[in-house]
């Protein structure tokens, strides 16, 4: 483990980092050795540059010598070797488990499931509805919560998600039906 | 399981003294070192690894 503690301490760690994230889509750091904490830097020092490695996206595989790093490097050659010939990432394979395109659209949505994407629509009404709510009124659909509401703000309308969340709730215009049951 | 037998990576001459390509090659994957620009192992497809001791 002194390789990564003294490319830290001298400074050529983040650029070698910043090369390899620059160079390709899937970055792998394979940090090998029986600990952590065998050099110079600080147990909590080496354990902040493995955390901020993954806050850059680059994965991170802990190896304990030689031969576990020969396993890892065979099982990202076979894995990367079937995913070659795949349009999409492997947890995209799945077949849909909705017919219908609108719950499928707000399934897609991270944390939704096709139960979710259902009780929104039945609330709603339709996928435009759903992307044109406040926050509040998709938390109080049984089953989203606050979460996942900022879930489905953050992926179908980013530029209004992270805006103020000022329009009144169906709850509290008088003028207006509630969409909810 | 088995390794399908046109895997290939592509090992940094400089990881060569570590034994690991070596080993990777015991796993039924083949290796060819080269002078990489950037990382130790390179699979295409846009994967790059670091090995860091």
């Amino acid at each position: 483990m002194k390789d990564l503690h003294h490319s830290v301490a001298q400074g050529r760690f983040w650029r070698q980092l910043g090369a390899l994230r620059d160079s390709c889509a899937t970055p792998y750091l394979v940090v090998e050795g029986r600990t952590l904490d065998a050099g110079q830097l600080s147990p909590a020092g080496v354990r902040g540059v493995c955390v901020a490695v993954m806050d850059r996206g680059v994965r991170l595989v802990r190896s304990d010598g030689t031969a576990d790093t020969a396993r890892w490097l065979v099982r990202i050659a076979v894995r990367n070797h079937r995913d070659r010939d795949r349009d999409r990432p492997a947890y995209g394979q799945r077949p849909p488990a909705s017919e219908s395109p609108a719950e499928c659209a707000l399934a897609a949505v991270p944390g939704i499931s096709v139960a979710g994407a259902r009780a929104l629509l039945e609330c709603f009404g339709s996928v435009a509805r759903v992307a044109s709510a406040t926050s509040q009124e998709l938390a109080a659909v049984p089953g989203i919560g606050h979460t996942k509401a900022t879930a489905i703000r953050t992926t179908l309308n980013p530029s209004r998600a992270s805006s103020p969340n000022t329009k009144p709730s169906a709850h509290q215009r008088s003028d207006a039906p509630s969409p909810f049951p | 399981m088995a390794v399908p037998v046109e895997v290939t990576v592509l090992a940094d001459v400089h990881e060569q003294p570590s034994g690991v390509p070596a080993a990777v090659e015991r796993l039924g994957v083949r290796v060819v070192e080269l002078a990489l620009a950037v990382g130790d192992y390179d699979y295409g497809n846009g994967v790059l690894v670091e090995r860091k001791t």
